[in-house]
């Protein structure tokens, strides 16, 4: 192996510039020419290729979002886009390609590899909804950033005496909602994978005004139910409860990254290269259980990653 | 002298160490403090507790207030005013320190004239109170929206889009104006000036294809056309939150330009968090002047900042006019639209 590319796909994470950094800095080390392609799978079709030594990459450990950009092509889904793309890599010479990102670009991944190109992912996310895989880089910073604009909103209130539902991006899952909803210490959380009831949440309520709690939060994944309708449901119930909400968007995608997200990106892109180096691919590169592992492409996509219950259940005890 | 003291209106940071000054300087005094909760409801309902240093000592770092606030209005309320004065007197409180905006400053002035001894401390986010430089929670809250704005600045430029982040500030467009020029925004849209979408428009599609990406601010109370609610709080405030500003503007950006445009709001989380060096700073200065107040007998006043001293000033020329971005300032947002 002699030559091989990265790109970053997909919704931006805090860490994907230190994967990116990672990657070629011990490409170079390893005696790797590192070509980076510039807005993910669209640069693959547009050749949008510039070649990246150590240097280029200096200053980014810290700095939020990607500087190769990203995108997230529809016309890539289409056959003949995959192989145009593979023909661009093969007509630089490219050997395999890196791709960092979420369940969208691993989707990408696994087609150009069962088309026959040497491709490694890795897992870049703030929907942590890789299957096989406890933690994706800019998830720990995406939860940080919402438990920090969540302790916020308690000020508030506590001080006004109200029940605050605080949205936080998840259109399908709910990892992002569930670990920021414990770690703030929510009084409910909604997720997408679980059903809406809004009776418990009255239920949960009423219960909490009984015992004189000063406030209520919850927190709500985009995909479970949408705040401001949240808050048309809870005063339908309870018109006198004073409900405010705050929608926290994309705030929660940049920002510089946690300490977890730099060490991993740095370990991920690390382990992508020397992998290539041995001639193995087809995964994805994450973290389970403390370690780096490889999961099958195929799996990594496919196979349906479940919330963990037992947060859910601690959530519950906990706002007793 | 006992002192009854409240926080009322919107909650910003900067409440707590005011409380907590104005507990610290009444010992100067050997004077009591007694808190009201919930801003002016507990005036007339009677809830209250008394504050010691004891109680006081370690909130210099909280956000919020430990007094809890509301937007009650006595004056909306059926006997409310009398209720206020008749809870003053079966606690013994010889003077009042009302900590608040510009409603909870017209409250007080308004018990002034009926007789009550009250002094005005003054708290805005929003910066918009005339006669004083600034105020505490200011600060901390353009603090707040300029991490925000820095955050969206990594996906804006990851993505090649333009960004609109929403600010607080009802009429007045200084967190707005703050927010963009301390975090290097594009354009700045502030309800003081009527919105060319034209000129912003040219400007963030020069600036898209310099750098990539363009990212705005625009303070809440901007005019927009068809307004999606008119509901209004006790005080007659329009409720912002649900005008949706932000979509409105990201909706003409990416109509006349046809670059992805993605919007944000900051809301409530402005209103949290521990607050600032400065905030701290003035809070403590303004609670330990509204207690010398208390003993001077400058009553019916303010405290102010002018310059870097806190004076006293009359409630009346402090609530009469809102304090807007002026012409100086927006020339000076002008340098930094190239």
């Amino acid at each position: 192996m002699k030559r091989i590319a990265v790109l970053t796909s997909g919704g931006d994470a805090p860490g994907m510039n230190a994967a990116i950094r990672s990657v070629v800095r011990v490409g170079f080390v390893k005696g790797l020419e590192v070509i980076g392609v510039f807005e993910g799978y669209k640069g693959l079709v547009d050749k949008d290729f510039k070649q990246l030594f150590p240097r280029d990459v200096s200053g980014l450990l810290e700095e939020g979002g990607t500087f190769l950009l990203t995108s997230r092509p529809e016309e890539f889904k289409e056959d003949v886009v995959q192989f145009k793309a593979i023909e661009n890599l093969k007509r630089e010479r490219i050997e395999a390609l890196i791709v960092i990102g979420g369940n969208g670009s691993q989707t990408g991944s696994l087609s150009l590899f069962k088309k026959g190109f040497p491709v490694i992912g890795v897992a870049s996310t703030i929907d942590n909804d890789l299957w096989g895989i406890d933690y994706t880089i800019g998830f720990d910073t995406a939860v940080n950033t919402a438990i920090e604009a969540i302790d916020k909103i308690r000020d508030t209130a506590t001080s006004h005496s109200r029940t605050f539902i605080v949205e936080v991006m998840g259109r399908d899952r709910g990892f992002l909602a569930l670990e920021a909803g414990l770690a703030s210490g929510a009084d409910i959380v909604l997720v997408p994978e679980m059903k809406f009831d809004p009776l418990k949440i009255i239920e949960n309520i009423k219960s909490g005004l009984e015992k004189k709690k000063r406030h209520h939060m919850i927190v709500t994944a985009e995909g479970a139910i949408h705040a401001r309708d949240l808050q048309s449901v809870i005063q339908s119930y309870l018109p006198t409860l004073d409900v405010k909400y705050s929608v926290l968007g994309y705030i929660e995608r940049g920002g510089a990254p946690t300490r977890f997200d730099r060490i991993i990106a740095t370990f991920f892109g690390a382990d992508a290269v020397s992998s290539l180096v041995n001639n193995d691919f087809g995964f994805v590169i994450g973290i389970h259980e403390n370690h780096l592992v490889h999961i099958p492409l195929e799996d990594a996509v496919t196979r349906y990653k479940e919330i963990n219950l037992e947060l859910y259940k601690i959530i519950e005890e906990v706002s007793v | 002298m006992k002192i009854g003291i409240l926080t009322g209106g919107g909650d910003c940071p900067g409440l707590n160490p005011a409380i907590r000054s104005v507990v610290y300087r009444a010992s100067d005094y050997g004077d009591e403090v007694i808190g009201f909760e919930e801003g002016w409801k507990g005036l007339i309902e009677d809830k209250k507790r008394p504050l010691t240093i004891k109680d006081v000592e370690e909130i210099i770092n909280y956000g919020g207030t430990i007094l809890y606030t509301s937007r009650t209005n006595p004056f909306k309320e059926e006997k409310g005013p009398e209720k206020v004065v008749e809870t003053l007197k079966k606690n013994n409180v010889d003077a009042l320190i009302a900590i608040g905006g510009d409603d909870t400053l017209s409250v007080a002035l308004k018990l002034h004239k009926m007789g009550v001894k009250v002094v005005g401390v003054p708290k805005t986010m929003d910066n918009d109170l005339s006669e004083t430089d600034y105020t505490f929670g200011f600060f901390t809250s353009v603090e707040v929206a300029v991490d925000a704005l820095n955050r969206l600045r990594d996906t804006a430029r990851s993505h090649k889009r333009i960004i609109v982040l929403e600010v607080m500030g009802r009429e007045a467009g200084w967190v707005a104006l703050y927010t963009g020029i301390a975090g290097g925004a594009d354009w700045i849209l502030i309800p003081e000036e009527k919105p060319d979408y034209d000129k912003m428009c040219a400007h963030l599609k020069k600036k898209f294809d310099e750098k990539g990406y363009a990212l705005v601010v625009v303070s809440e109370g901007i005019e927009i056309p068809l307004e999606a609610t008119t509901e209004v709080d006790e005080f007659g405030h329009t409720l912002l939150q649900k005008r949706g500003v932000h979509e409105y503007v990201a909706n003409v950006i990416s109509q006349k330009l046809g670059i992805s445009t993605r919007s944000a709001i900051i809301g409530h989380i402005q209103r949290g968090g521990p607050p600032t060096v400065f905030d701290r700073i003035l809070a403590t200065m303004v609670g330990v002047k509204a207690v010398d107040m208390l003993h001077e007998g400058d009553f019916g006043k303010m405290v102010a900042l002018s310059g870097n001293r806190a004076i006293a000033i009359p409630l009346e020329r402090a609530v009469q006019k809102q304090k807007l971005v002026d012409e100086e300032w927006i020339k000076f947002m002008r340098i930094f639209e190239k």
